[in-house]
């Protein structure tokens, strides 16, 4: 049995645009040591993601080498503040730890994937659908193609610890 | 003459004479008893006839003060209220002095001018028996009688006249050997006028007749004179210059003899009603009882006194007493200007230190100066240096038991080696300060001579003495203070003088301060080793006095029956056993004796006026009565009425455990008796046994001992026991009577009379129970050693302050579990405690020895933490054992406090099982138990501080409260966590002190440190490094991992894609 999956693309041409980054990590990510509050307003945005900016944990920034402006990597997306300057090797500040990396292009490229239900897809029936998922409107599921990875940062060397100064607060 | 300055302190004076009164009759009579026996002592130690010629113008020693103190009386009543008539009779009497002296030698008559008083020279000043110190001034004009008397002839009543108008403040105008002789004459004066009235009016009664004309109700009064009838008539009566002065008194010494004859009898009436005890003292050394060697050493002892006393070598053996002549000396450097002559005269005349005298306010000074730095040539010789006896000996203690005669050998010994005895008994006031100035005045004062103008030497023996201090029952109560006080005087030194021996001026001015000792002290306890003597012992010569020799007691006690008249037939047997039965006590023997006699002689009057009333009352005194029977009665017919079972704990315990004659019946009557009629008669329902034991144990008297054989006795004794019943209700009684022996046994019922009484009735009872329940036929096999009692007692007492002092140590929180008695820590604290402590089983044995912490495994590790945590929580340690040295681990460490010395039995050899830990991890488990005790100290101050602060953040917190909502709505990263700080605090203060007590240090450390540096930590906070402007603390972490990892590569499912 074969069944067929509609993957569609963005809606907007600009989906090439939208480049991931993967991460490579030689360790384990640890839970904050407060766990921020979650306010019970903290509701999921149509996308899935948590509007709620409390919500939200930092990860670390990563830094180019060559670069001024860096990028934060959050948990659940990425918060673009430039361009990816591919060239510098990349610093990843993560907790009390730098990390030094190098930027590695993968050889095959990932795509990231969004499932989306049946319903929703009935109702954006508009939407420009690139495959030939509407013939096939029993199927309940359809993939989005968010992104894709081109390029892996590995972080795979010691990490350097960072004295983290404290700030006086009134 | 004006008497002024007597009477500014006359009021003063009167009642020190009002105190006097009630000792003038007993020193009167004193008088009388010992004038025999001082003639004995002075014939014993001079050997030549000084003794005819001694007592002109003056009582005996004794009476002096009460003589003066009245003279002084007199004299402002008679010589000041009348005529100086009397003086013509005063210049006669120098005449014959003059002409007396003249005998001896030329130079002496003009020594007489010393006699009287020179201008601008002070007073003299008189310590009277009681301490009391009078001043007796004198006038700057007297210095015109000085020419008086040396045969000018130079008008005398012109000079009283002018010394009338003289200066106030002034007294006497003539020395104190002439004030006595005015009395002498006025006292012969009066006693002419009695003879005189006598004659005319009849044989009245004397002393009705005496009290009369004195107009003084005292009955004193006739002692006193009687007693200066004797003393100044005797005398007169055996030099021919007196017979020949005076030839138109001779008809009236014979009148006044028989007065004195009368007086005599009077007072021997009176003598019977004193105590034998008091009326055959011994007066002088050789009649003493005690041992001889002691005596000897005692007087000995107090001749080391010699060189700073009297200004001589102290002699090497005991010699004949000394006379004092100091005073000569001290004259003497007064006059040193004087030239030779006169100095020599002077040393001849013991008199003539009343010449000297400056103001009143000099008379403490001059005091002292008398004893520290008096003439330059003596001081030359002997004041040197602290001639004093050496520190050790300084003072005499004598020890012994009541009625030795320790008192009376003080007594004595002072009286031979020339001193005056000042008693200080412990019914006076003996508070330290009191006590102080007591001595110090007695030290200071000296006793005034009465009858110095003779120049003779037996007069100034007599008089002048200096004083000892006799200190009778220091042990008593509160002697505490009083000791103290007494060790701070002997402990001083004498004041060094600065300067040259003949600036005696200037030591004159310092150092009067601080009481040195200057007088010998003696100490009279009865047991020396008295706690609270112990700071006296060693400045302190101690001598035991024994008990004297029942051969020369009894020779006393018929000595004493002979004087008295009465007789013993049964001879020496009765004296003996009274001897015997008093244990060598010479007080009780003579009131056994007295009360014996005063029976007998009241039953042999009665006789006799049953036979013949015709007898007159004389004929009593003749009557030789014997007191045999009357003693037997005394004594008891087995000799039970004294306290003879003294020392008798053999027969005691003997009579306890054996069984009597006829006690078999009398047990078995008595349980009939008991089944029959219940109560009735229950007093004669009990054997006869119980009875003799109840009265034996109690005469005995020392429950205590009875107790211990009891003890010591009980087990040892094969009574009829099968079924250990009578074993172990024997014990019960024991127990219980123990009980009530012990001092400690509880505070309620310590020092209670109650608790007395208890010990007094229980122990006898638990004696006879004993005597029911194990006395045996035959001679029981007994001990009387109570040396193991005494052991266990003793280590029972180490155990126990072992125990006290285990408590103490412990930790507060672990005390609070502990209640308040030592039982429960000693039965259920320490063996378990003990237990814990030891090295334990299996894999968390701390039995490797290791020298590092490191080295042990993570269970040791544990068991390590545990073991130091119990050594903080019982407050124990290891430290090196420095006592016993062990080979087999030579730096053996031993539990401090010992308390595993508590459960250690040395027949019971580590039958537990206990694993010793090894000392080396034992001084690793001390060193952690040190640091474990800083660290609680640390944190305790830091708990009190966070305290202090979580109180002010209390008062700030509902603030914060009404905040919180409206910050909430603020991103968390800028809000500081207050609210989870104090919770976090609050629940580690809450909690157990182990777990978060080191959390709460820490957070308090840092908050310390932050407030040091100058800001607070709880007010910073720490961003993250990315620069995003969010807490750090709520940034993701990371942690590395050395190594490959693999790539988190999760098989994925198409249904998860569906």
């Amino acid at each position: 049995m074969t069944m067929i999956i509609p993957i569609r693309a963005s809606a907007d041409s600009d989906t090439e645009k939208v480049e991931w980054v993967m991460l490579e990590l030689n360790g384990e990510l640890l839970k904050p040591l407060d766990e921020p509050r979650l306010t019970p307003q903290g509701n999921l945005l149509p996308d899935g993601t948590v509007n709620d900016i409390r919500r939200r944990v930092e990860l670390g920034s990563v830094k180019f080498d060559a670069d001024v402006s860096a990028i934060i990597v959050e948990k659940y997306h990425t918060i673009n503040t430039g361009t990816i300057y591919a060239d510098g090797a990349p610093t990843l500040i993560i907790g009390n730890h730098e990390l030094k990396g190098s930027a590695i292009t993968l050889k095959e490229p990932f795509a990231v994937l969004r499932k989306r239900k049946a319903k929703h897809i009935s109702q954006n029936n508009n939407a420009s659908v690139i495959s030939e998922s509407t013939s096939k409107s029993r199927c309940k599921v359809q993939l989005e193609v968010v992104g894709v990875v081109k390029k892996k940062l590995m972080f795979d060397q010691y990490p350097k610890s960072i004295m983290t100064r404290s700030i006086f607060h009134p | 003459m004006e008497a002024t300055g007597w009477r500014k302190g006359g009021s003063a004076k009167r009642a020190a004479r009002d105190d006097d009164d009630d000792e003038d009759e007993d020193e009167d009579e004193d008088d009388d008893d010992l004038d025999g026996g001082r003639a004995r002592e002075a014939s014993d130690t001079t050997n030549d006839g000084r003794v005819g010629g001694s007592s002109r113008g003056t009582s005996g020693g004794g009476g002096g003060d009460a003589q003066l103190v009245r003279f002084l009386e007199r004299a402002e009543m008679n010589v000041l209220g009348r005529s100086w008539g009397w003086r013509g009779v005063d210049r006669r009497r120098d005449d014959r002095r003059n002409r007396l002296l003249g005998s001896r030698g030329n130079e002496n008559v003009s020594g007489n001018d010393r006699l009287l008083p020179r201008l601008g020279e002070g007073s003299v000043p008189i310590t009277l028996a009681d301490g009391t110190r009078t001043y007796v001034g004198r006038t700057p004009g007297a210095t015109g009688g000085g020419d008086a008397v040396g045969g000018k002839k130079v008008p005398i009543v012109e000079n009283v006249e002018g010394r009338q108008r003289g200066e106030e403040g002034c007294l006497l105008g003539v020395p104190m050997s002439e004030l006595v002789r005015r009395a002498d004459i006025l006292q012969k004066r009066a006693i002419r006028r009695k003879v005189e009235r006598e004659a005319r009016y009849g044989k009245a009664s004397i002393a009705d007749d005496g009290d009369n004309e004195d107009g003084e109700g005292d009955p004193d009064v006739a002692h006193y004179q009687a007693a200066t009838v004797e003393n100044d008539n005797r005398p007169s009566d055996d030099s021919p210059e007196g017979r020949n002065d005076e030839g138109g008194e001779i008809s009236f010494h014979r009148r006044t003899r028989t007065i004195e004859k009368k007086r005599r009898e009077q007072k021997s009436m009176q003598l019977q009603q004193r105590l034998w005890v008091d009326k055959h003292a011994p007066s002088s050394i050789s009649h003493l009882l005690s041992d001889e060697r002691t005596n000897r050493e005692v007087l000995r002892a107090l001749r080391a006194w010699d060189p700073y006393v009297f200004r001589r070598e102290a002699p090497s053996r005991p010699a004949p007493p000394a006379y004092p002549s100091r005073y000569g000396q001290h004259h003497h450097q007064q006059h040193g200007n004087d030239g030779k002559d006169n100095n020599n005269n002077n040393n001849n005349n013991g008199g003539g230190r009343y010449n000297q005298g400056r103001g009143d306010q000099q008379q403490r000074k001059r005091a002292k100066d008398v004893d520290d730095a008096s003439d330059g040539r003596a001081e030359n010789r002997l004041q040197r240096i602290d001639v004093r006896p050496d520190e050790s000996s300084r003072v005499i203690l004598l020890s012994g038991p009541p009625g030795v005669g320790k008192t009376t050998l003080a007594h004595v010994v002072c009286k031979h080696a020339g001193y005056r005895a000042v008693e200080v008994n412990a019914s006076d006031e003996r508070t330290g300060s009191a006590l102080t100035e007591r001595v110090v005045r007695a030290m200071e004062g000296t006793t005034i001579d009465l009858g110095g103008a003779g120049g003779d030497e037996g007069e100034r023996r007599r008089a002048g003495k200096p004083n000892c201090i006799i200190l009778d029952e220091i042990d008593g109560a509160d002697a505490k203070a009083s000791i103290a006080a007494l060790v701070d005087i002997i402990r001083a030194d004498v004041p060094q003088p600065a300067g040259s021996s003949s600036s005696s001026r200037g030591k004159r001015g310092r150092g009067a301060t601080t009481p040195y000792l200057r007088r010998p002290i003696i100490l009279i306890c009865n047991h020396k080793y008295a706690p609270a003597l112990r700071p006296i012992l060693p400045y302190a010569r101690q001598f035991d006095v024994q008990p004297p020799n029942p051969e020369r007691l009894t020779g006393r006690l018929r000595a004493v029956l002979a004087a008295e008249r009465m007789s013993v037939v049964a001879g020496g047997m009765l004296l003996r056993r009274l001897v015997a039965g008093t244990g060598g006590d010479v007080r009780s023997c003579l009131y056994a004796l007295q009360f014996a006699s005063a029976r007998a002689r009241e039953l042999a009057v009665r006789k006799r006026e049953r036979e013949g009333a015709g007898k007159s009352k004389g004929d009593n005194d003749a009557l030789m009565v014997d007191i045999s029977s009357t003693l037997m009665a005394t004594l008891g017919d087995n000799g039970n009425g004294m306290k003879d079972m003294q020392g008798d704990v053999s027969s005691t315990v003997a009579t306890v455990f054996r069984k009597g004659k006829a006690q078999t019946q009398d047990i078995n009557r008595n349980k009939r008796q008991k089944t029959t009629n219940g109560s009735s008669g229950k007093k004669a329902s009990l054997p006869k046994g119980v009875d003799v034991v109840l009265k034996v144990v109690d005469h005995f008297g020392d429950n205590s001992k009875t107790l211990d054989c009891l003890w010591m006795n009980v087990n040892r004794v094969s009574y009829v026991d099968p079924t250990l019943d009578r074993c172990c209700s024997a014990f019960e009684w024991l127990s219980a009577a123990d009980m009530y022996r012990s001092h400690k046994s509880n505070v309620a019922m310590n020092n209670s009379a109650e608790h007395q009484s208890m010990q007094k009735y229980y122990i006898p009872t638990a004696a006879a129970a004993i005597h029911l329940l194990c006395c045996v036929e035959t001679r029981p096999d007994l001990t009387f050693s109570t040396r193991p009692l005494s052991d266990c007692h003793y280590q029972n007492q180490a155990n126990e302050s072992l125990v006290h002092r285990f408590v103490e140590g412990l930790p507060p929180r672990t005390r609070r579990g502990i209640g308040i008695g030592t039982d429960t820590v000693v039965s259920d604290v320490i063996p378990y405690g003990l237990w814990l402590l030891s090295a334990g089983e299996g894999k968390h044995a701390l039995s490797r020895p290791v020298s590092s912490v490191d080295i042990l495994s993570a269970e040791e590790k544990l068991a390590f933490s545990a073991h130091v945590q119990t050594l903080r929580d019982l407050g124990l340690t290891y430290v090196k054992d420095g006592g016993t040295y062990d080979y087999k681990n030579p730096n053996n460490l031993r539990l401090e406090p010992e308390i595993d010395k508590l459960v250690k039995f040395e027949f019971m050899d580590d039958c537990i099982g206990r694993k010793e830990i090894p000392s080396l991890l034992k001084e690793l488990l001390a060193h952690g138990a040190t640091v474990a005790a800083l660290r609680e100290r640390e944190s305790e101050v830091l708990i009190a501080q966070q305290a202090s602060a979580s109180r002010e953040k209390d008062k700030q917190k509902p603030k914060e409260d009404v905040i919180a909502p409206a910050v909430a709505e603020k991103p968390p990263a800028v809000t500081p966590n207050k609210g989870s700080n104090t919770s976090v605090s609050n629940s580690s203060a809450a909690k157990n002190f182990l777990g978060f007590r080191a959390l709460a240090a820490k957070e308090a450390k840092s908050v310390r440190r932050a407030a040091i540096v100058g800001f607070d930590r709880s007010k910073t906070m720490k961003l993250s490094n990315t620069g995003s402007g969010v807490e750090i603390s709520k940034v993701i972490r990371f942690k590395y991992q050395k190594g490959f990892t693999q790539a988190v590569r999760a098989p994925c499912q198409i249904e998860d894609l569906l």
